[in-house]
């Protein structure tokens, strides 16, 4: 399932790529995200634990950046698998940063796929929990850099 | 289950309750901190279980609590308990009063769920495609709370707090849902839906809560399911109604204001912009429906 959508935060190009690849922002941005660490330059490491009312998650997983032109864009992949239920979540996102003076456009590109249990709950149950999530960061991450500056 | 997973069958080891009383039960989903499950009529959650996404190590039965079935219709006020199935809504009077739960009743998935599902697993499970919630969100109903200190009531719009997300607590037993009767003479009620034929699950659908004066609409409510995280109030499509003619003209021209306070999303059931045009379609049947049945001629 893939997702589009665009963020502006109010800082400057390179202050918000410095933001988007910092692991303790990732972790308070993420929806029930834990223990995210940085495991090497371009890997982190982490939980995300959420619970709707049907089901619980926990998956345990990494973010890899796989290409980047700072401060201009990145792709980063994300694998995440849930041993309880013998899922994997796989996602592809692109984020391109545009300067617009003292603020940035973060323009998001995200395609999630699952396998396993969590695959059969169907795209009409994920879908919307996925992209709730995906918002959701972006929006924490506006929030964020809002009560700082 | 004492090792927290369930075998390749789905089979689990959980402990299993059935008390008689809210208190017992509410001591029960208090002591389990979180790893207990409620179950009545088991639709929504043993299918879960079986896949192996439910993970509890007990489960609460509360089918056999007395306090929690049924339906009780005072003066001004109407209760259903939590553990009634809609077959037995359906089949009581209120579905000819407030007639837009007996057109849910009738329509939510097949004959066993029917049978077998209850009011208060459709709440607790806050899914925004099952049909009874419109017809109680545009009913203005509050949903009961029983927790071992006590008891609240919240209005369902606000217990309702997300895609599958509720306000309720771990500890909480939904004990069932209320609202304020309508005026029998004036107001009428309906709930529209469509669903693919495979699933039985709704692609969008709408229900309405109208109250005429004098041939002109003086309250009018509008739910629609399935078509954003939660079922959503039309306020557009209310406010465009409000104060004017009841005449078919008006009810259509507002319910082309339906897309307004949506979101739908494209999935397998359809596209966003075809459940936009489906919900606008669904909400004019619902209240031509309604305002029919409140004696007003459109």
């Amino acid at each position: 399932m893939e997702f589009e959508g665009t963020e502006t935060v109010p800082v400057e190009r390179s202050a918000a790529w410095d933001l988007v690849t910092d692991p303790a922002v990732l972790t308070a941005c993420v929806m029930g995200a834990e223990e995210i660490s940085r495991a090497s330059e371009d890997r982190y490491e982490g939980v995300i634990r959420q619970r709707i009312t049907g089901i619980d998650v926990a998956l345990d997983g990494e973010v890899r950046i796989e290409e980047r032109e700072r401060p201009e864009w990145l792709r980063f992949t994300g694998t995440g698998t849930d041993s309880r239920t013998g899922s994997r979540m796989d996602a592809d996102v692109t984020v391109t940063l545009t300067g617009e003076g003292a603020a940035t456009e973060l323009a998001y590109d995200v395609d999630v796929t699952f396998t396993g249990r969590l695959a059969t709950m169907g795209s009409r149950v994920l879908r919307r929990q996925v992209r709730a999530n995906v918002e959701t960061y972006f929006e924490n991450l506006v929030d964020r850099v809002g009560a700082r500056a | 289950m004492t090792d927290g997973r369930a075998d390749a069958t789905g089979g689990t080891e959980a402990d299993y309750y059935r008390p008689e009383t809210v208190a017992a039960a509410c001591r029960r989903l208090h002591e389990a901190d979180g790893r207990a499950r409620v179950v009545a009529g088991g639709q929504t959650l043993m299918p879960l279980v079986r896949q192996g996404l439910v993970d509890a190590d007990a489960f609460v039965d509360v089918s056999a609590i007395p306090e929690l079935s049924g339906v009780a219709v005072a003066d001004d006020r109407t209760s259903i308990g939590a553990t009634t199935t809609y077959a037995e809504l359906a089949r009581h009077d209120l579905s000819d009063r407030a007639a837009a739960l007996g057109d849910a009743c009738s329509v939510v998935a097949d004959r066993q769920v029917r049978a077998l599902g209850t009011v208060g697993g459709a709440v607790a499970h806050g899914d925004p495609t099952f049909d009874l919630l419109a017809p109680l969100c545009a009913l203005a109903a509050s949903v009961e709370l029983a927790d071992p200190d006590g008891r609240r009531r919240v209005p369902l719009g606000e217990f309702l707090v997300g895609h599958l997300r509720t306000d309720r607590r771990e500890n909480e037993l939904v004990t069932g849902v209320t609202f304020d009767r309508l005026d029998p003479e004036r107001a009428g009620t309906a709930y529209e839906r469509h669903a693919a034929v495979e699933s039985g699950r709704a692609t969008a659908g709408a229900a309405a809560v109208v109250t005429l004066a004098d041939g002109a609409v003086e309250r009018v409510r509008v739910a629609c399911s399935a078509v954003a995280d939660t079922p959503v109030r039309a306020h557009a499509v209310e406010n465009d109604l409000v104060g004017g003619p009841a005449t078919d003209a008006a009810v259509a021209t507002a319910s082309e204001r339906a897309p307004e306070d949506i979101d739908p999303i494209d999935d397998e059931a359809g596209s966003a912009a075809y459940k936009r045009r489906l919900a606008a379609t669904l909400v004019e049947r619902s209240l031509l429906s309604a305002v029919r049945r409140a004696g007003g001629s459109p």
